[in-house]
């Protein structure tokens, strides 16, 4: 098992590395995809601006080889913050398209008057579970929880695995056969996101 | 559901963890490698750490022993102190920061805020504004680096920091600083107000209580520091952090 971290010149990837390296899951960088590569599972990290994000993926040369890895050898993918929203077909943050392997559009945080509450959505938030999944497949304590950092989201739908709100419900975390996506930060959610990290790389 | 967070805030001072009393008269209180790895053990929604000398010496940030802290912190890592270009920023970002907090560099030009915000997203981007009463009682932004009060409104001050990207706010009371009297509340509120962004309020906690007070009075965050390193009525060095009960009584 060899967790490889996708770097396209965007996000803390040290975190998400220190985290691997405390659960002892074998990891790396990876910058380019060829004959040599070994890695069993994929994480496509993002932070910031979804447009910003999802430009240097397509320059990094990554993509092409990565659907190969994920949709003829199947290898697990697990995109985090805008990595996971990344996976969807759009965001209202940026005309850019998705990678769209997941059906629907990223949008932003949108609160009626009496409800206004301060965006970026930036906390620790409880979640629940929307489907039976391998990432977190049930609660261990009453007060699991998981930081999110966001100011857009996707919203429930077919592949929804978990929810979590934030003045009303939206789509935390998403699984389609092998790909999945979570809005929150498991390398920055203390043994909660180390169980999680623990369970990817686990399927 | 969601439960505002509560976070530690710590002062450095020659790579070394220390606490002051109105911004004077600084402490000694640890070796801040442990300190984090102490909070860590105890599961702490965030930490802060300020170097709270740097800027005035006109330090850089030592990214490696920074990155060395940030190695021990499983969660949100925020770090501040000696920062003024998008180059430190991104350096910091690379080596394990979540978010950096800006302060004296910002005090009078927002350029840095805007490109950083541009290149790294708001979400990082944290200003630190510092507010102290003057000899007639006028609540002003301080300059901890000039150790003199600014010409600056507060509300227009927060205002233009929001508009020019930051995506937080940390409202730092120097009057109430290590005196554990509990936060300014009437600024809390004034700032809230006009606030759009998260706000974390720092200054004056010595009580759960006052947390609470802190929310109430419209923050989304608190955060303190003696309250987290001093025990007792002697202030013995103490770290200590609440349970997940008690914070479950944050809950919004």
């Amino acid at each position: 098992m060899k967790v490889g971290v996708l770097d396209y010149g965007v996000g803390n990837l040290l975190s998400v590395q220190n985290m691997l390296n405390k659960i002892g899951v074998r990891n790396e960088l990876v910058s380019t995809i060829d004959d040599n590569f070994d890695c069993t599972h994929l994480i496509l990290p993002g932070v910031g601006h979804f447009e910003h994000c999802m430009s240097e993926f397509e320059k990094s040369g990554l993509r092409s080889p990565m659907e190969s890895l994920v949709f003829e050898k199947k290898l697990p993918l697990l995109g985090i913050c805008v990595g996971h929203q990344m996976l969807y077909e759009g965001s209202e943050e940026g005309d850019i398209r998705g990678l769209g392997y997941i059906p629907g559009k990223v949008v932003k945080f949108d609160f009626e008057l009496e409800e206004n509450l301060r965006v970026p959505h930036m906390n620790w938030s409880y979640v629940n579970i929307e489907k039976e999944n391998p990432l977190y497949p049930e609660k261990v304590t009453e007060y699991d929880r998981f930081y999110f950092v966001h100011s857009y989201h996707s919203q429930i739908n077919q592949y929804s695995i978990l929810s979590a709100e934030y003045g009303y419900n939206f789509c935390a975390a998403v699984q389609k056969e092998n790909i999945f996506g979570v809005q929150f930060h498991p390398e920055k959610s203390h043994n909660y996101g180390m169980q999680l990290l623990k369970n990817f790389s686990n399927i | 559901m969601f439960r505002p967070r509560v976070i530690p805030t710590l002062l450095l001072e020659d790579n070394q963890l220390v606490k002051t009393e109105k911004f004077k008269s600084p402490t000694y209180v640890g070796d801040p490698v442990n300190a984090i790895k102490v909070f860590n053990d105890k599961g702490v929604d965030e930490i802060v750490v300020l170097d709270i000398t740097a800027s005035i010496e006109g330090r850089k940030p030592d990214i490696e022993f920074i990155s060395h802290m940030c190695g021990e912190a499983f969660m949100p890592f925020s770090y501040g102190g000696g920062i003024t270009t998008v180059k430190e920023i991104k350096q910091l970002i690379k080596g394990g920061v979540e978010k950096v907090v800006l302060n004296a560099s910002i005090q009078n030009d927002l350029n840095l805020v805007k490109d950083a915000a541009k290149e790294i997203g708001s979400q990082s981007i944290v200003a630190c504004v510092d507010i102290k009463s003057n000899w007639l009682g006028k609540q002003m932004v301080y300059s901890h680096q000039s150790g003199k009060s600014l010409k600056i409104d507060i509300v227009r001050h927060i205002e233009a920091l929001q508009n020019a990207g930051c995506g937080e706010i940390i409202l730092q009371s120097v009057d109430l600083d290590g005196t554990m009297k509990g936060y300014d509340l009437n600024l809390i509120e004034k700032v809230s107000k006009v606030c759009t962004v998260p706000l974390v309020v720092l200054g004056g906690v010595g009580n759960f209580s006052h947390l609470e007070e802190g929310i109430e009075a419209g923050a989304s965050a608190a955060s303190a520091g003696s309250f987290f390193v001093f025990h007792g009525k002697h202030k013995a060095v103490l770290i200590t952090y609440p349970t997940q009960e008690e914070l479950a009584k944050l809950n919004s």
